[in-house]
């Protein structure tokens, strides 16, 4: 088997120069159930030059995770995972190795960062002292000196007031902060490899540029090489300096950044790199769904004010409200904007800026403290509740996890029949018009009306969302970050869709998102959010390409883009 | 190829190791129904079975037949588990106090479930004062050993089989109520009903048609928990004499009558014991699996398992 | 940090006033007080009389202010039978009820937290089946009925124990087994599933990662974090125990608060019935105020919060 491209050779040749540092030969896992075995990697051949950076790129079932556990000795011992081939870290086969040999390399000389770091902490311990364990169990410190090098190394890794924050306990940092301790954790012991498996993922923009600046500098100074796992060809591209791209347990091609990204070999890597919208390119997709004749609505009128939000101010009562002195947190701070009839609106922002707090105000899942909602001139929050009930149904929403949005006691029949019913009284067989109608319009066909939300996939579960949106006909959805649960190639058919149906039903779009790359690929106007204020709106363009706020600046230059890494390296 | 720490010749001795205890558990599965059907259906069909001569009444008295042991009697009579103080077919008595047993489970597990699902469900979904009124009250009733409470009632109420169902459902709703709340506290937050908000359902159609179906598997388990807890409860109140009082039969009131003979006659305190145990134990393995029959997810799953399971065990 | 004190001596002291008000509703409201005290076959006048005499005619809010009064004052009025002030009977009684629930809370937790523990670090394991197994048949099992049969075997037919009785140590083997056996088994379920369900969380791996060996794993990450339900269920079966393992106290002719109040309703003296449920809740109230407080050690986010 070679799935690897020419850059292997290359590669090799490094490797071989430095004398082989990790290098993953023919490596195949399959996994033993009760009555069938299944391969999860299929003669994988990787290599990590001394001081490099591999990066690895899949989307979720790939086999790039276990391949890091493969290599940790950490894969379940039930069902037990048969493994063959040879992983050769410092001369040395870590599949022949021992259990005890391996827990002496882990965390000694192979170091792992996880994604999720608030998961990755044990909650109840003093975060120094887990910074400091592995100095502990491999080097026999002390606890005292441990400690005193945990301040050390939080120093290092830019946690700001090490002398207290060693103390804390996990839920006391902010995620980013926490992913630093992660990185003081695994640095500790100067190990020579480090597993980075999707480090960044679950932290904002401009957080995860400086955790990869911060990797990337530990990797120069120390001569650290690390194996970089990510689902995002765009950050994988910002720090490694070789990639390899799997799919279903294989390498599909494997070679230096730049000719990966400037000449991929594999149509699934052009497919990886078409599907991430491009932040320089003119790639408007909406474009190629809706051609000149058919941009004019049907009914011929100015394209006027349909949603309109004044000064709208939210806060949130904090848990640790006192007995008499309640305690608030302010999500919106008094906002204003306008949506229009049949654009496409983004509102951009990291977490906690207030973009889904906003969201959810307009279809009045909060109740805002102040503002107004006018919804083609009527005050949408000064309606009574059963009039809202109706005018309600024309806004709809789209959200975010595809998991927890659907009902696993319903099938997606039963799904879209409750909505109708809760909504006017219909005969059956007008019923099932219209659910058999909007489903074949998000692409699900008869084979998927009996199924429960378990029994689809992510794609198909967030088309069902989106059909259930639809089916009450409204003039407006709002899609609460839609797309970020899904995986890359599935995000853009899924985006496809919307596109071609906000032109076919002249649809009226709110897209909140954390994708700036995508916001800009659609949207026509967009509202940059920061702290629950807006800080800057206008066209999409304008922004995008001049923009005049310094936050709004911030953002576009934290995004990692495979493009721009491309003429750099070039 | 060659396992992680292991050769491969003990997989396949572990899969074989879970296939035969996947059995087992399946055998501890229809053992269980096949006993609790057995129970129930000699239960209702007692008076029957008695008018048809082919078992003992359990009035009938006979005091030259006093405390036989099990099998033959003096008389040539036959008694598979002996006769008790009044020379009562034990057998018998111990079916007709199966009806009192059940049927008291019966009715508070549906009482206090009622109850406190409601409780559970408004608290939960509404929040607010009538969150903290309901809880406060749920700590009230938690904060008054059950039996105690049981016990205090029944002396004002005096004994009875509704009361005695009436009372340990009084003791016992706070718990589903708690179990409801927590659960519905984080249902509340799910997007499929926020979902179902902006499409404009109302109150109840969210409480009772999206929240409520997702609580079905946990009311489920914790439901025949609660019905051996009531069982084991009305035995004990029973055995104090503040429950099913004589010349009714109970499992407990039988091992309070069979006390004074506890150096003579083993069999009067052996089997009724073994009666309220080995229902506990029926209804209580089959929990578990009765919950996943009500979950779509999980009954797929066991569909899925019973597909693959059949080539081999065939 | 007094705030949270302050609001949480507030909650509790809601519920004690829920539960005076609950124990006036049952016994003197659905109930008759001068019904509830005379024997059952009095005659009218002495009922009459007797209402008169103990002014159970007066209004009902009069009533329940003298009641909530002497609540309060832990004055809930003499025993009918023995003449002695109902709360000094009661107080008396809690002394061997709580050594009771002491051995039988720790037999159980010195059983429950080991078996629990190697049961759940090994989630496909035999003993861990096993632990399942035992737990579910150790619950469907009545207390007193293996009272009963232990009292049979080791106290009748071999002679080793006392058949019933309140004193040394030996005393305490038979009530304290037939207690215990039921809630070890709910415990090491707790302490199984709790464990288990650690063991597959994201931190665990971390630690595995950094090379942390098994056992400090379970010893220095795990069971802390699997701690909190355990607390939660030992304190429920506590409070149970500490109300008077009832039919066990009676049984073995125990003199705790279950057996004073079953002799109270047989000997219908309300006055020592309501004291017992009064001051056994109040206890309970006080030992989940404190069970909170140790939650807080366990959870740095708890202690946090609140």
């Amino acid at each position: 088997m070679n799935a690897q491209g020419t850059g292997s050779t290359t590669a090799r040749a490094e490797v071989i120069g430095n004398g082989a540092f990790l290098s993953i030969e023919d490596l195949s896992v399959e996994i033993e159930s009760q009555h069938s075995a299944r391969q999860l990697l299929r003669h994988v051949n990787l290599h990590v030059p001394q001081g490099k950076v591999l990066g690895l790129v899949g989307e979720s079932g790939s086999g790039k995770s276990l391949t890091a556990l493969a290599i940790m000795g950490m894969l379940p011992t039930s069902p037990r995972f048969l493994v063959d081939g040879t992983i050769r870290f410092q001369g040395e086969d870590l599949t022949a190795a021992t259990q005890a040999r391996l827990r002496q390399l882990r965390g000694s000389d192979i170091a792992l960062i996880g994604q999720d770091p608030m998961a990755s902490f044990n909650p109840s311990m003093r975060i120094g002292q887990q910074i400091s364990e592995p100095l502990v169990i491999h080097r026999g410190w002390s606890r005292r000196q441990a400690r005193h090098e945990a301040i050390d190394l939080l120093e290092r890794v830019g946690v700001r007031q090490p002398y207290e924050m060693v103390d804390a306990f996990p839920h006391e940092f902010s995620g980013g902060m926490l992913q630093r301790a992660a990185i003081a954790m695994a640095i500790g012991t100067s190990p020579s490899l480090i597993l980075a498996d999707e480090p960044t993922t679950a932290l904002d923009v401009s957080v995860q540029d400086r955790i990869i600046r911060l990797l990337r500098k530990l990797c120069d100074e120390d001569g650290l090489s690390m194996l970089f796992i990510s689902h995002d060809i765009n950050v994988v591209a910002s720090i490694a300096n070789d990639l390899a791209v799997m799919r279903h347990g294989e390498v599909l091609e494997a070679g230096p950044v730049r000719s990966v990204l400037t000449a991929p070999a594999r149509d699934y890597t052009k497919e990886l790199l078409d599907a991430v919208p491009e932040m320089d390119g003119p790639s408007l997709a909406r474009r190629r769904f809706t051609p000149a004749g058919e941009l004019e609505p049907r009914h011929k009128r100015e394209p006027a004010d349909l949603l309109r939000v004044e000064d709208l101010k939210v806060q949130y009562r904090l848990p640790n409200s006192q007995l008499f002195s309640k305690r608030y947190k302010l999500a919106l701070d008094g906002i204003s904007f306008d949506v229009k009839q049949g654009e496409i609106l983004g509102i951009v922002g990291e977490s906690g800026s207030g973009k889904s707090t906003t969201a959810r105000s307009v279809v009045r899942l909060l109740a805002p403290k102040r503002g107004r909602i006018m919804f083609e001139g009527v005050d949408l929050l000064a309606l009574s509740p059963r009039r809202m009930r109706r005018v309600g149904t024309r806004i709809q929403m789209v959200f975010q996890d595809p998991f927890s949005s659907l009902n696993p006691f319903r099938t997606v029949r039963r799904t879209l029949d409750a909505v109708l019913r809760g909504q006017s009284r219909q005969s059956r067989k007008d019923r099932d018009e219209r659910i058999e109608d909007v489903l074949t319009a998000v692409g699900l066909g008869p084979e998927f009306f009996d199924r429960y939300p378990h029994e689809l996939s992510g794609g198909q579960r967030q088309r069902l969302g989106i059909a259930r949106a639809l089916i009450l006909q409204p003039d407006v959805v709002i899609l609460d970050e839609a797309l970020s649960a899904l995986d890359v190639s599935v995000q853009a058919h899924v985006l496809d869709l919307l596109v071609r149906l906000q032109a076919e039903r002249n649809l009226t779009y709110l897209f909140v998102s954390h994708d700036l790359a995508t916001v800009k690929s659609v949207c026509d106007r967009v509202i940059v959010m920061n702290a629950g204020e807006i800080v800057e709106q206008g066209p999409t363009a304008e922004v995008f390409g001049n923009p005049q706020n310094s936050y709004t600046r911030l953002l576009l230059e934290a995004i990692p883009n495979a493009a721009s890494e491309m003429k750099r390296l070039s | 190829m060659s396992t992680v720490g292991a050769p491969r010749i003990e997989v396949h001795r572990t899969i074989r190791a879970r296939l035969a205890r996947a059995r087992i558990g399946d055998l501890a599965f229809y053992g269980a129904l096949v006993f609790l059907t057995a129970l129930v259906l000699a239960a209702l069909t007692q008076p029957l079975l008695v008018a048809m001569g082919w078992m003992y009444s359990p009035e009938e008295q006979n005091l030259l037949l006093r405390n036989s042991s099990p099998g033959t009697a003096a008389d040539g009579s036959f008694h598979l588990l002996g006769t008790d103080y009044l020379g009562r077919d034990a057998l018998s008595r111990i079916i007709r106090a199966a009806q009192f047993s059940l049927a008291v489970g019966a009715l508070t597990v549906i009482c206090s479930i009622v109850i406190g699902v409601i409780i559970g469900l408004l608290a939960g979904y509404y929040g607010g004062w009538l969150e903290s009124v309901f809880m406060r009250l749920t700590d009230v009733f938690m904060s008054i050993p059950g039996l105690l409470l049981a016990l205090f009632v029944l002396y004002v109420l005096g004994g009875g089989f509704v009361n005695v169902a009436l009372v340990l459902a009084l003791t016992r709703w706070p718990v589903v109520a708690r179990v409801t709340r927590a659960a519905v506290l984080s249902l509340r937050e799910r997007q499929f009903v926020l979902a179902a908000h902006t499409a404009g359902a109302g109150q109840a159609r969210i409480m009772f048609r999206e929240i409520l179906p997702n609580l079905y598997p946990s009311i489920v388990v914790l439901g025949t928990l609660e019905f051996t807890r009531a069982m084991l409860s009305e035995a004990g109140l029973s055995f104090l004499g503040f429950g099913i009082r004589a010349p009714e039969a109970s499992w407990g009131l039988m091992l309070a009558q069979a006390r004074p003979y506890i150096d003579t006659a083993w069999w009067l305190i052996v089997f009724p014991g073994l009666s309220i145990m080995l229902t506990a134990l029926a209804v209580n393995s089959l929990s578990g699996r009765v919950g996943m029959l009500v979950d779509p997810q999980l009954r797929s799953q066991i569909r899925h398992q019973s597909k693959r399971k059949s080539p081999t065990a065939g | 940090m007094i705030s949270v004190i302050v609001r949480r001596v507030l909650e509790s002291l809601t519920v004690l006033l829920g539960i005076a008000i609950l124990i006036f509703l049952i016994g003197e409201v659905v109930g008759d007080p001068a019904r509830l005290m005379l024997p059952m076959d009095a005659s009218q006048e002495t009922y009459e009389a007797f209402r008169r005499e103990r002014g159970f005619d007066r209004a009902i809010h009069v009533r329940f202010l003298e009641y909530l009064g002497g609540v309060v004052t832990l004055d809930f009025g003499d025993s009918l039978r023995s003449g002695v002030d109902a709360k000094s009977l009661v107080l008396r009684a809690f002394v061997p009820t709580l050594l009771l629930a002491f051995t039988t809370q720790l037999v159980a937790l010195l059983i429950a937290v080991p078996v629990g523990t190697v049961a759940g670090m090994r989630p496909n394991s035999f003993a861990n089946r096993l632990t399942s197994t035992l737990s579910i048949v150790s619950i469907s099992v009545p207390t007193f009925w293996a009272g009963m049969i232990t009292i049979s075997v080791f106290a009748v037919s071999l002679r080793l124990l006392p058949t019933s009785g309140y004193g040394a140590l030996h005393f305490f083997v038979l009530p304290t087994f037939a207690l215990a056996l039921g809630i070890t088994g709910r415990l090491a379920e707790v302490v199984r599933a709790s464990v288990q369900e650690q063991m597959t969380s994201q931190y665990v791996k971390t630690a595995r990662a950094k090379g942390v060996p098994e056992r400090r794993i379970v010893f220095g990450h795990v069971l802390r974090n699997a701690m909190g339900p355990v607390l939660t269920v030992s304190g429920d079966e506590f409070a149970t125990l500490i109300g008077g393992a009832t039919v066990i106290e009676v049984l073995f002719g125990w003199p705790g608060i279950g057996y004073l109040t079953v002799g109270a309703i047989e000997g219908r003296d309300l006055p020592v019935v309501q004291a017992s449920v009064m001051m056994t809740a109040t206890a309970i109230v006080g030992l989940n105020a404190i069970i909170d407080a140790c939650y807080g050690r366990i959870d740095p986010r708890v202690r946090r919060r609140r």
